[in-house]
């Protein structure tokens, strides 16, 4: 509600949200240059309403495609109509905001190129999120057949051992859907015996069990090919398996916003539906800009300080 | 004898999990063994709702400091579990019965899920930014030279993912292209981090080797209560 009011105010809130902010700066950086403490709970005061002004004026900013990326997109566009993908979302309701857009495009993704999907996770909460995420592609895709487009495989206790289980034979560890239905009823999973069957892997995760362990636990013995999704904490740690283990990464809402303006750009049918991701980038950016202008602050006061100690000593 | 049984178990385990990676033809066995783990983990879970109905029943009774939150814990776990336990409200139940999906769309424990656990779990990460600012400001500051580096590492990182970063260096000419603030970014995620996360997997890696065969071995047995027994 209030952020449809404050949407429609449109560049009357904008440009309220910048002079306060940039007031607000300014505040901070002659606080910082005469050499008096900041509160903590200002701090928190103004992140707050950098954000949540940044939120409610809607600001959208431009997003530069990565290699890194791309090769997610690239390597589902090159897929042909009938291939399966296993989808497995390794996440809660802390990583979601973050990772349910990049889940959301890249099951789009597949359904408009008609690949089947099988929607897996490792996480005893994954398996709302995968609900939300098949929720969300149905809204463009009305359509779909449960059974025939996409299946859900839902959580299997063990970690580590379910993937190096389903690494060599998928059903021994989901020998049903999550429904109690036989996966050999399912026309989805015909001829899926192993993780190396599906012509790719998208794991989408927060943390452990999650990339690291697919990584290790499938990829390694089975030889099957894998593209990522990781929050943007975890991102800087699974370099080490691009791009021989894992040929693409979306790393956090970047990532995922990178992933939504190529599909919008390929397919521009999806520019009218909500690009989630896109729209979290704009205040995500604006509270790293705060938090840079922060640690420079601080370091001005910092120096100032020690130059006035120099000074007097 | 109550300890002797836990190392054949994990010597035999451990054992053909570590052989089957050589012996191909092991392979079966060892898939055994991890299935045997998967029914073993599902067990963790009553062990762990146990365990959690003993110390919240143990703090309220004993009217331990914040017991009102252990009452809280109990309600909310009793709620859930009798909304996953029997289906209730969900859709799915009148063509499936109990097979119902316990997250179908509609079903009373998606929507408490969803209206409680959901914004709550997503509320506590959220306030990282706030400490995370606040950190910033007070922790941050090019001190010496490993902190100058730290500092400028990450004001480069933070710069390089966002759109403010790409505008700040985007007038440079093609052939400083490798300065722009995004390939910058890139350049320390890629290689310089790169260089040191390798580092310590491998370090990492060859720790685990060894504290595997020591309990495989029933060298370590810390994990059996004490080592000193």
């Amino acid at each position: 509600m209030l952020l449809a009011v404050t949407q429609g105010l449109g560049p009357v809130f904008s440009w309220f949200f910048w002079i306060t902010f940039a007031a607000g700066l300014g505040w901070l950086l002659w606080m910082s240059i005469t050499g008096r403490e900041v509160e903590r709970r200002i701090i928190f005061l103004f992140m707050g309403l950098t954000v949540s002004g940044a939120v409610l004026a809607g600001i959208i900013l431009p997003v530069q495609e990565t290699t890194v990326v791309r090769n997610v997109f690239d390597t589902i566009e090159g897929l042909s109509e009938g291939d399966r993908v296993l989808l497995s979302l390794d996440y809660d309701p802390s990583g979601a905001p973050e990772l349910e857009p990049m889940a959301k495009a890249v099951s789009q993704h597949c359904f408009e190129k008609k690949l089947k999907i099988c929607y897996m996770t490792l996480w005893g909460t994954g398996g709302a999120m995968i609900t939300d995420v098949i929720a969300l592609a149905k809204v463009d895709f009305p359509d779909l057949v449960y059974g025939d487009d996409y299946c859900n495989v839902g959580y299997r206790a063990g970690n580590e051992a379910v993937l190096r289980v389903i690494a060599s034979d998928f059903r021994k560890t989901f020998p049903t859907d999550v429904s109690g239905t036989s996966l050999d009823s399912l026309s989805v999973m015909n001829g899926i015996l192993n993780c190396a069957d599906f012509k790719y892997i998208v794991a989408i995760g927060s943390g452990r069990p999650g990339i690291k362990e697919w990584v290790e636990y499938v990829v390694e013995p089975s030889g099957a090919l894998m593209g990522s999704g990781a929050a943007a904490v975890s991102a800087p740690q699974l370099y080490p398996y691009y791009p021989q283990q894992m040929n693409g990464m979306m790393g956090g809402s970047k990532g995922a916003s990178e992933y939504e303006k190529m599909l919008r750009r390929v397919y521009p049918k999806f520019k009218s539906s909500r690009a989630q991701a896109t729209e979290i980038m704009g205040p995500q950016t604006v509270a790293h800009v705060f938090l840079m202008l922060l640690i420079v602050f601080a370091n001005i006061s910092y120096f100032l300080a020690k130059k006035r100690k120099g000074a007097s000593a | 004898m109550k300890r002797t049984i836990p190392i054949l178990i994990t010597f035999i385990t451990g054992g053909i999990i570590v052989l089957a990676e050589f012996i191909p033809p092991w392979a079966i066995l060892r898939e055994h063994v991890l299935i045997y783990f998967q029914i073993i983990a599902v067990f963790a879970f009553f062990l762990g709702g146990g365990s959690l109905l003993k110390i919240n029943c143990q703090k309220v009774v004993r009217k331990r400091e914040d017991w009102q939150f252990a009452i809280v814990t109990l309600v909310g776990f009793f709620i859930m579990l009798a909304l996953g336990l029997f289906k209730m409200g969900n859709p799915e139940m009148v063509d499936l019965g109990f097979a119902a999906d316990l997250n179908a769309s509609g079903s009373w424990f998606k929507n408490v899920f969803d209206a409680v656990k959901a914004p709550l779990s997503a509320s506590m990460y959220s306030l990282l930014a706030f400490f995370i600012a606040s950190a910033s400001y007070r922790a941050f500051r090019a001190k010496n030279s490993d902190a100058t580096v730290l500092l400028v590492s990450a004001f480069i990182i933070l710069l390089g993912q966002t759109f403010v970063g790409v505008v700040s260096t985007g007038w440079m000419p093609e052939w400083m292209s490798f300065f722009k603030v995004e390939n910058l970014s890139l350049w320390l995620l890629a290689k310089a981090n790169l260089a040191g996360q390798r580092a310590i997997l491998i370090g990492i890696a060859l720790g685990i080797i060894s504290m595997s065969l020591r309990v495989i071995l029933g060298i370590e047995r810390t994990h059996l209560s004490g080592g000193d027994e």
